[in-house]
């Protein structure tokens, strides 16, 4: 499989029209998980992030096909620096969007595989129930209740570090847990 | 699949516990990285599983969380050595097995689940309670009621209550599922 910045500069480059528009969507098809796992990290919204997929790859397209990414290598940077300011803007270019959706179409972010597998409920239960009482508390109070390292520590009466070791390795152990099992 | 992020960084970039300047550099890197972004992904996937996840044992708060989210819960007490029925009715999402049982100076519980004929179903070596609730709560989530239905419809629960003057306290809990509605 090709790098992603070779097919960049297949998408960029000179070649025939067809062949660059395959290259498009190769690099929306590649980029495309990367840019929801960002957005279900800072947005937390499955709806929102998969907004953000599509309005991300629709300025790429549009920087593309107007040749301000002039530097495979630039590409991924570029459509960071997209995403960062679509979350802190939080807007939408309805505009832009009907002017590109052409090119983003093929690429139906309902479509897409999701941005990671769904775990099966009832062995991560099994397996946080294996964790002792601190280190569950510990990745309850991180993943549900959102709270920070020093906020738990403060609850546990130890440090924000020992909270951020305890997460860590809670989070492994789950990993080999669940994923043991699906193996 | 190698990814050089450790870790235990993608584990506090889930846990929005990164500094602005780490932030920066674990995004870009993900962006630019096919193995990193899996390994988020990864990551992103317990810990999601996580948030929306109710614990086999619970206290009050995971409770109040779960019934804010709209679960719908039904509550039953039960006494060792007294067999009871818990009944899964239309409607119900989770059904909450509260054990009484005297909790004050406890030092530490366990649980474990058997089937009738003595064999074991699974355990939980530190599960959470609260002494006040003189109660441990096992919640048992509608597709659990099913699981357990295709093994039997009843169980047994042992609560061993490890005390701070070092002796032991064991009751065993014989609970009844049954699934609604109730004639």
């Amino acid at each position: 499989m090709s790098d992603l910045r070779d097919v960049v500069a297949r998408a960029i480059g000179d070649g025939p029209e067809a062949e660059r528009r395959a290259a498009e969507e190769e690099v929306c098809r590649r980029l495309a998980p990367r840019l929801r796992l960002y957005g279900l990290r800072h947005l937390r919204d499955e709806t929102a992030a998969a907004d953000l997929v599509q309005e991300a790859l629709i300025v790429l397209i549009e920087a593309m096909r107007g040749a301000r990414i002039d530097s495979p290598e630039l590409a991924d940077r570029y459509v960071l620096g997209v995403c960062r300011n679509l979350v802190s803007r939080s807007r939408r270019s309805a505009q832009r969007a009907r002017a590109f959706e052409d090119a983003v179409r093929p690429l139906s972010v309902a479509e897409l595989p999701p941005a990671y597998s769904e775990l099966d409920a009832t062995r991560l239960a099994f397996c946080l129930g294996q964790l002792g009482r601190r280190a569950q508390r510990v990745v309850t109070a991180t993943f549900q209740e959102d709270r920070s390292a020093t906020e738990i520590a403060a609850e546990l009466s130890t440090s924000p570090g020992n909270v951020r070791v305890l997460r860590h390795r809670a989070v492994a152990t789950l990993q080999r847990c669940v994923e043991g099992a699906a193996a | 699949m190698s990814c050089p992020i450790p870790h235990e960084l993608l584990v506090r970039y889930w846990a929005d516990d990164l500094e602005p300047g780490e932030l920066d550099a674990v995004e870009e890197h993900l962006f630019g990285c096919a193995d990193c972004s899996a390994a988020s992904a990864r990551v992103a996937a317990l810990a999601r599983g996580i948030a929306e996840l109710i614990p086999p044992v619970v206290v009050g708060a995971d409770i109040a969380r779960a019934e804010e989210r709209g679960v719908h819960t039904a509550t039953n007490e039960f006494r060792p050595g007294i067999a009871k029925e818990a009944w899964l009715n239309p409607g119900t999402d989770l059904l909450l097995h509260r054990l009484l049982g005297d909790l004050e100076d406890v030092d530490k519980v366990s649980v474990e689940i058997l089937l009738p004929d003595g064999s074991p179903l699974v355990s939980f070596a530190d599960v959470p309670f609260e002494p006040d609730q003189g109660a441990v709560i096992i919640a048992c989530q509608r597709h659990f009621v099913m699981e357990f239905s295709q093994l039997s419809n009843d169980i047994d629960v042992v609560v061993r209550r490890q005390l701070r003057d070092g002796g032991e306290r064991r009751d065993t809990y014989s609970v009844l599922h049954r699934i609604g509605p109730a004639s």
